[in-house]
C-alpha cells in the first residue's frame, strides 16, 4: 500500500513542529537567561537553524526510496545500524514525552486545575490513537487544516496585540553582551529545529511533488520562525523584560492582553489551543517514526495498529511520571537534554550525510 | 475489535463521577471587589459578592444588591479562608475589578498583596487598584450610588471617566504597577480614594433615593511610593503635575492673572518627552512639554486681538505651567522616589553607567537631579468670543 | 432455460399457476382464419386502451396464411401496423412473468416455440412535478419522477451529445430493477467507472426499491455518518455534475439520482449556485459554512463557556446568567440534552404527520418550549436560545443523511466539551477532522479540494467564480478531458 503526501502538506507539519517548542520550553528558555534580548536568539537560532535544516534535506535527498532506517542499515551494516535506530528512537520517544509534559502541565496549571492529569491524557490519548492507525494521506490532510486554523488564530493574537508595544522596553540592547545571546541560541535550536529529524522516516519517493518540498520546508521553517520571532518581540515590548521572568508562562500571561475591536477581551482561551495543536502534531510525527521504526525492525505485518496504539498510550502515560515537579522538569529541559539532542540529531546526521555521499558516489562509479 | 474499543471509551465516560472543574453558574460567588485593611489582629479582607438575584430583577426595594463578606487571619490567605468558610458559595476570583488598600497596608505590606493575587492562575491582571485614604478600604467599596446596580461598577466607571476628561488622578493597573515596581530605576505610584460625606448612611440603598447623596466617592490624589512602601499622598495639583509628566494626563486648566482678575486657559493634547543625557558623568534631565491652549474665560479688560497681548498670556501660561510642573519633581526629590523613572531612562541609554550608579542613585543623586523643563504652549483659539465682554462694553 | 409450450392453454396454465390465479391476469383467443392467436396481458400494469387500439385492430383483420409461415406472417404484420411500441421475440420461459409484469401484452399461437411481446404500459406515476424538497427560487423547477423513461428524458434533453453513455445493469433477483450508470465517456475516469461496475455485478440482493440501498453496495462495509453520495431529485444538478466529470446512478422506480464521487463541500452548494451572480454565491457559501460550524460547536461552547471558563464572560453578562440559572434543577448538560431532544422530537413529528395536523404541533411546540418551560422553571431562558439558535442553523442542508449526521456530531461535542471543557472541544475537533479526512469514495478523498489543497479548484468549493473564468473540469476527479471549452 503506497503512502502519499503532498509537499504542501510537509510544509504545515513544519510549522507545527517548529513552533510545538513555544510553549513551555523556549520562552522558560529565553527569559530566564536572557531577558529582553530574547529575540536576538530567535534570530541566530532561524540562521543557525537553516544550516541544520538544508543537511536534513541532504540526507533525505539520497537513496529517495528509503527511509531512514534503511539508510542507516545500509551505512553501517545490519548490527551496528540496529543499535543505532533503536538509540535515535529511544530518544525520540523521549522527546515526544516531554513535550507532552509541557503542554499537560500548562493545561493543568492554567485551565483546569483540580482535574487530574492523568485524565487529561486519556481524553487526549483518544484522538491520537485514533490518527496513528490511519494512512499517511489522512495525517497530511488533518494536519493542513489545522495550519490554516493556527494561521487564523495566529493573525487574531497578531492584530490584538499590536497596538499595546511599547518598543522601549526592548533597550537596553546587549546588555550583558553578545555570549549569552549565543548560549541562548544554542540552547534552543535543539528544540525548534532538530524536530525537522522525524521527517526523514518519510522516504522521499512518497511525496507526490518532490521537487517543491525543499522550498516549502524552507519556506515554512521561516513562518514559523517569524510567528516565533513576533511571539517573542511582544512578550518583551508588552510586558517588559523583568516581568517576564517571573510568569511560569508568559506567552500565556502575554494573551491575557489581547483586545480586539472593544468588545472581544478576555479570549485567551481560545487563542491558546493553537499550541494545544502543535504538541500534537508533534507526538503524532514522534508516533509515526515510531511506527516506522518497528515495522522495519520487527517486520510485524499483522497487529501493527495495535501495536501503535499501545506505545501512544504509554508514551503519553509516561509523561505524567516522567518528573517529580516542575523545578526539575526547567532545570533538566534547560541544562542536561540540549546535550543529548546534540549527539544524536547534529553529530549522527552529519556522520550519516557524509557516509551518504561516499555510498552515491561509490555507486556512481 | 472495533465495538470492543467503543465499549471501553463509553465506560470509561461513566467513571466520570465528578468532572473536577465543573462549576454551575449559580454556585460561584462572583466577586467584584476586594478590599484588604489591616488592625493589630492580622489582615482584614472583604469580599464583595454580586447579589445576583436582586441585581436581575431591578426592583427598588430597600435591600442591597451586593453584600460584603468580611474575614480575619495573620496572613492574606489565611484571612481569605476565613472568608471562604461564611460564603455559602465557591469564590470566583476572575471577574474582580477593583482592589482597594488600606493605608497601613501599603505603607508595609504591599508585597503580600501582591504575590497572593499574582500567584492565584484564576486572576486576572487588569485590575484597578486603589489606597484608600482616611476611611477603612472595605467602607469604601459599599458606598452605593443609584445610578449603577452595585458599587464596584461605579468605581470602576469613576476611574475611567475621569482620565479622559480633566480628571486629577491616574488609574493605575495591577498590571502596570507591578512592571513599574520590578523593572529597575522606576517607583510605582496608585490611584488614591476618599469618601466624602456619611458613610454610615451612604451604605443604605435609601440614600440614594434623595436628591443629594450623603456621601460620595472621589478620586483626587496619588499615593507615591517607594520600592514597595507608601511614603506619602499627594495634594490635588502635585498628582496633577505628576500625572503630566508621567504622560497620563493631557488636559489641565491654568489660570493666570491680570489687572486684578483671571483669564483661565484650558490647554489639551500634552506631551511631555523625557530625555536623559549624561554629561561630565553626570546625568541630565530635559524634559519637554508641548501643549494646544484655548481661551476659557477672560474676566479683565485686554485686548484680545492683539497680537502682542496673546503672546503674553502664552508666556504667563507657559510659566504659570513651569512652576506648577516642578512642584511634581521637587515632590520626587524630597521624598528620593524616582516616580518618573528618570532611573530607567538611564538604564536602557547605557546600562553601564547605571550599574556603576546604581546604588548611590536613590538616596543621592535623584536630589541633586538637573531637571530642565521647556514648555512651549500654542495659543490657538479663543473660544466662540473674539474679544473679551469687559473690552467690548467700555 | 426451458422453451415456450406448443400450445396456447400450456402457456397460460404455465402463466397462471407461477402466479397463483392472480385475479390481473387476462387473457383472450382470437381466431383468425381459423387459427388460433392468444394474448395474455396484466391489466393491472397495461393499459387497456392501447391493447385494443393497436392489437386488436390490427388482429381482427382478414388474412389469408400458410400454416407454415403463420408465426411469421403474423410477425411481420403486426411490425406494420404496430408502429410505435416495443416489440420483442422471447424464446424462454423465465423471461415471460418478467415482460407480463413491465406491462408487456404477450401474443401466442399454436405450434411455436416463440412468443412476440409488445409494450402496452399504461402510465402509473405522477407526471414531471415540481422538486418536492430542493426548492429554488429562479431555475428549472422539474424533478425526476417515478418512470425511469422520463426520468432518462430528462437528461438526455438536456445533453444532446453522444457521448452521453447509459450503462444499464439489472439488479434484485425479484424485483428485476433497472439501474442505470451514467456518464460522459470522453470526459470521466474509466477506473471509477470499471469499480463502480465491479460493485454493482456482485450485488445479491432481494429486491431494490429505492436508491437508497444502492447507496451502501457502493461506499462498502464501513459506515460512517457523513453522507458519501449526493442524492438529488432535480435533473440540472445531474446534468451539471455530469459535466463536471461525475458518475451519476439512476434507478427505476426511484425519483432519487446518486450521484458520485461526492466531496464535502458538494454539501455546501445549492442548486442555484450556478444561476446567480458569483460574488453573492461566494458570501452565501462563507454564510453557510459558517452555520456549519454554528450548530455543531454552539451548544459545547455555551457549556464549555458557562461551566469551565467562566472569565471569558463579561461582567454583566455574567451575573443575568448567573441569575437565571438559579432555581433550574439540572446541571447545564442535562439541560441542554434535554432541549435538543425535545426539539429533534418536535422536528421529527412535524415532518411524519399530515398537513393538517402540523400548524398546531408546531404553536403547541413553541409555546412548550418557549414560555412555559421557562416559567416554570425547569429551563434557563439562555438555554432555549442556544437550543434554538442551534437548531436554526441546521435547517440550513437540505440533504438529510447531513442532517442527521451533524445531529450526531453535536452530541460528541457536547460530551466532550462536559468532560473537559475548551480541551476536550479540541480532542473532538481533531477527531471530527480526522474522521473526514479518513473517508475516500472511488479514490476521491471527502475533503478535496480544501484538504489535497489544489489553487484552482477552489471555485468548486467555498468560493465561485463565474462561468466564463471556470474553464476547467475538477481536478480531484483525475478526468480524461481537463478543459471544457475547445481549447
Amino acid at each position: 500500500m503506497k503512502e502519499r503526501i503532498s509537499s504542501l502538506q510537509i510544509g504545515a507539519i513544519t510549522w507545527n513542529l517548529v513552533l510545538s517548542a513555544y510553549i513551555g520550553i523556549v520562552p522558560t528558555i529565553l527569559f530566564y537567561k536572557l531577558k529582553q534580548d530574547s529575540w536576538l536568539a530567535v534570530l541566530l537560532t532561524f540562521i543557525l537553524g537553516i544550516v541544520i535544516v538544508c543537511t536534513y534535506l541532504y540526507i533525505w535527498e539520497k537513496m529517495p526510496d528509503k527511509n531512514i532506517f534503511q539508510k542507516i542499515n545500509c551505512i553501517f551494516g545490519n548490527k551496528i545500524g540496529a543499535i543505532i535506530n533503536f538509540f535515535i528512537t529511544i530518544t525520540n520517544i523521549f522527546m515526544t514525552v516531554i513535550y507532552c509534559y509541557s503542554m499537560i502541565n500548562f493545561i493543568t496549571s492554567q485551565y483546569l486545575i483540580k482535574t487530574p492529569n492523568t485524565f487529561i491524557i486519556i481524553i487526549f490519548a483518544i484522538p491520537v490513537v485514533y490518527l496513528i492507525t490511519q494512512k499517511l494521506e489522512v495525517i497530511g490532510r488533518v494536519f493542513f487544516i489545522f495550519w490554516i486554523m493556527s494561521l487564523l488564530l495566529f493573525l487574531m493574537t497578531f492584530i490584538g496585540l499590536i497596538f499595546q508595544l511599547d518598543f522601549n522596553n526592548l533597550l537596553p540592547i546587549l546588555e550583558n553582551g553578545i555570549n549569552p545571546v549565543i548560549q541562548g541560541s544554542l540552547l534552543i535550536m535543539p528544540y525548534t529545529s532538530f524536530i525537522l529529524f522525524l521527517f526523514l522516516s518519510i522516504p522521499k519517493n512518497a511525496i507526490i511533488d518532490k521537487e517543491k518540498v525543499n522550498k516549502r520546508v524552507l519556506i515554512f521553517y521561516s513562518l514559523a520562525f517569524f510567528s516565533m520571532f513576533t511571539g517573542v518581540i511582544f512578550i518583551t515590548a508588552t510586558l517588559s523584560g523583568d516581568l517576564a521572568k517571573i510568569y511560569q508562562f508568559v506567552e500565556y500571561q502575554v494573551l491575557k492582553r489581547v483586545a480586539l475591536i472593544g468588545f472581544i477581551e478576555r479570549v485567551e482561551s481560545t487563542l491558546s489551543m493553537r499550541w494545544i495543536l502543535y504538541i500534537f502534531a508533534t507526538t503524532i510525527m514522534g508516533l509515526y517514526f515510531t511506527k516506522k521504526y518497528i515495522i522495519h525492525s520487527f517486520k510485524i505485518k499483522k497487529h501493527e495498529k495495535l501495536i501503535i496504539s499501545m506505545i501512544a498510550v504509554i508514551s503519553l502515560l509516561l509523561s505524567n511520571w516522567i518528573f517529580p515537579n516542575n523545578t526539575i522538569a526547567n532545570k533538566i529541559v534547560m541544562n542536561i537534554i540540549p546535550y543529548i539532542l546534540y549527539i544524536f540529531y547534529l553529530l549522527l546526521p552529519i556522520i550519516i550525510a557524509i557516509g551518504l555521499k561516499l555510498k552515491t558516489k561509490k555507486v556512481k562509479r | 475489535m472495533k465495538k470492543l474499543k467503543l465499549l471501553i471509551f463509553i465506560l470509561s465516560i461513566f467513571l466520570l463521577t465528578g468532572c473536577w472543574n465543573y462549576n454551575e453558574l449559580n454556585d460561584l460567588a462572583l466577586i467584584s471587589g476586594i478590599s484588604i485593611d489591616k488592625d493589630e489582629e492580622g489582615f482584614i479582607v472583604n469580599y464583595m459578592i454580586s447579589n445576583s438575584s436582586k441585581s436581575e430583577s431591578k426592583s427598588n426595594s430597600n435591600e442591597t444588591s451586593t453584600i460584603l463578606y468580611e474575614g480575619r487571619g495573620s496572613t492574606i490567605s489565611k484571612a481569605t479562608e476565613n472568608i471562604n468558610q461564611k460564603l455559602p458559595k465557591i469564590p470566583y476570583l476572575s471577574h474582580v475589578e477593583v482592589i482597594v488598600i488600606s493605608e497601613e497596608v501599603a505603607k508595609n505590606d504591599m508585597l503580600k498583596a501582591m504575590d497572593f493575587l499574582l500567584r492565584n492562575p484564576e486572576s486576572r491582571k487588569e485590575i484597578y487598584l486603589l489606597v484608600s485614604k482616611d476611611v477603612k478600604a472595605k467602607d469604601t467599596l459599599s458606598i452605593l450610588t443609584p445610578l449603577e446596580s452595585f458599587p464596584s461598577d461605579n468605581i470602576k466607571s469613576n476611574i475611567t471617566s475621569s482620565t479622559n476628561e480633566i480628571a486629577t488622578t491616574s488609574t493605575i493597573k495591577y498590571s502596570e504597577f507591578l512592571a513599574e515596581l520590578i523593572q529597575r530605576g522606576i517607583d510605582p505610584t496608585l490611584g488614591v480614594i476618599e469618601v466624602e460625606g456619611n458613610i454610615e448612611r451612604g451604605q443604605n440603598q435609601e440614600s440614594n433615593d434623595n436628591a443629594r447623596q450623603d456621601a460620595i466617592i472621589k478620586l483626587t490624589s496619588s499615593a507615591i511610593f517607594k520600592n514597595e512602601k507608601l511614603v506619602y499622598i499627594t495634594t490635588q495639583d502635585e498628582s496633577t503635575a505628576i500625572d503630566i509628566l508621567n504622560k497620563k494626563l493631557q488636559n489641565i486648566y491654568i489660570e493666570t492673572e491680570c489687572n486684578n482678575e483671571k483669564i483661565v486657559t484650558y490647554i489639551t493634547s500634552i506631551d511631555a518627552k523625557t530625555k536623559v543625557k549624561i554629561e561630565n558623568n553626570k546625568p541630565k534631565v530635559t524634559i519637554d512639554v508641548k501643549g494646544d491652549g484655548s481661551l476659557i474665560e477672560v474676566n479683565c479688560k485686554v485686548n484680545l486681538e492683539d497680537s502682542k497681548i496673546i503672546e503674553e498670556i502664552q508666556q504667563q501660561v507657559e510659566e504659570k505651567l513651569k512652576t506648577f510642573l516642578y512642584q511634581g519633581i521637587n515632590i520626587c526629590k524630597k521624598y528620593k522616589t524616582d516616580t518618573f523613572g528618570f532611573g530607567n531612562k538611564i538604564y536602557k541609554v547605557n546600562p553601564k553607567y547605571w550599574k556603576s550608579i546604581e546604588e548611590k542613585w536613590n538616596d543621592e543623586l535623584l536630589p541633586q537631579l538637573d531637571v530642565e523643563i521647556k514648555i512651549s504652549i500654542d495659543l490657538y483659539s479663543k473660544g466662540s468670543l473674539n474679544q473679551s465682554i469687559k473690552e467690548e462694553i467700555k | 432455460m426451458k422453451k415456450v409450450d406448443n400450445k396456447i392453454e400450456d402457456i397460460f396454465n404455465y402463466i397462471k399457476q407461477i402466479n397463483g390465479n392472480s385475479p390481473d391476469i387476462t387473457t383472450r383467443i382470437v381466431k383468425i382464419d381459423k387459427k388460433r392467436v392468444g394474448y395474455i396481458f396484466l391489466q393491472s400494469v397495461s393499459s387497456d386502451d392501447k391493447i385494443s387500439d393497436f392489437l386488436v385492430k390490427s388482429l381482427n383483420l382478414d388474412y389469408k396464411f400458410d400454416t407454415t409461415n403463420f408465426f411469421t406472417n403474423l410477425f411481420t404484420n403486426l411490425q406494420n401496423s404496430i408502429s410505435n411500441s416495443n416489440l420483442k421475440v422471447v424464446q424462454t420461459n423465465e423471461d415471460l412473468f418478467y415482460y407480463l409484469a413491465s406491462g408487456f401484452t404477450i401474443i401466442v399461437t399454436d405450434y411455436e416455440t416463440k412468443v412476440i411481446c409488445v409494450e402496452t404500459k399504461t402510465n402509473l406515476d405522477r407526471g414531471v412535478t415540481e422538486a418536492s424538497t430542493e426548492t429554488v427560487i429562479r431555475g428549472p423547477k422539474d424533478s425526476f419522477t417515478e418512470n425511469h423513461m422520463i426520468n432518462m428524458g430528462l437528461i438526455r434533453k438536456r445533453i444532446k451529445d453522444p457521448n452521453l453513455w447509459f450503462d444499464e445493469f439489472k439488479i434484485g433477483r425479484r424485483t428485476q430493477t433497472k439501474v442505470d450508470v451514467i456518464y460522459l465517456k470522453d470526459v470521466v475516469d474509466m477506473e471509477k467507472i470499471n469499480k463502480i461496475k465491479d460493485k454493482l455485478s456482485t450485488i445479491d440482493i432481494d429486491g431494490i426499491l429505492d436508491s437508497g440501498y444502492i447507496r451502501q453496495f457502493i461506499t462498502g462495509k464501513k459506515t460512517y455518518f457523513f453522507p458519501k453520495l449526493l442524492s438529488t431529485e432535480r435533473p440540472d444538478i445531474v446534468c451539471t455534475n455530469l459535466l463536471d466529470g461525475k458518475i451519476v446512478i439512476l434507478i427505476e422506480n426511484s425519483p432519487f439520482a446518486l450521484v458520485i464521487p461526492t466531496v464535502f463541500v458538494d454539501f455546501l452548494h445549492s442548486a442555484e449556485d450556478d444561476y446567480q451572480i458569483p460574488l453573492n454565491v461566494s458570501l452565501t457559501r462563507i454564510l453557510r459554512f459558517i452555520s456549519l460550524i454554528i450548530t455543531i460547536i454552539t451548544p459545547a461552547f455555551y457549556i464549555a463557556m458557562t461551566t469551565y471558563d467562566i472569565k471569558l464572560i463579561p461582567s454583566h453578562l455574567l451575573i443575568s446568567l448567573a441569575a437565571q440559572r438559579r432555581g433550574v434543577p439540572f446541571p447545564t448538560a442535562v439541560e441542554v440534552i434535554l432541549l435538543l431532544v425535545i426539539f429533534e422530537i418536535l422536528r421529527e413529528s412535524d415532518l411524519r404527520s399530515p398537513s393538517k395536523m402540523g400548524a398546531s404541533i408546531s404553536i403547541v411546540g413553541a409555546l412548550v418550549l418557549g414560555d412555559a418551560a421557562v416559567s416554570a422553571g425547569i429551563v434557563s431562558p439562555i438555554a432555549v436560545i442556544i437550543v434554538a439558535i442551534t437548531s436554526v442553523s441546521g435547517l440550513i442542508f437540505s440533504d438529510i443523511d447531513m442532517v442527521n449526521s451533524i445531529r450526531i456530531w453535536r452530541l460528541v461535542f457536547l460530551i466532550f466539551g462536559t468532560v473537559l471543557g475548551f480541551v476536550g472541544i479540541v480532542a473532538a475537533c481533531i477527531i471530527l477532522t480526522t474522521r473526514l479526512a479518513s473517508i475516500e469514495t472511488l479514490g476521491t478523498p471527502y475533503l478535496a479540494p480544501i484538504s489535497p489543497f489544489n489553487l484552482k479548484d477552489q471555485v468548486y468549493g467555498i468560493f465561485k467564480k463565474s462561468k466564463m473564468s471556470t474553464t476547467k473540469r475538477p481536478n480531484y476527479l483525475h478526468t480524461i478531458n481537463k478543459t471544457r471549452g475547445s481549447k
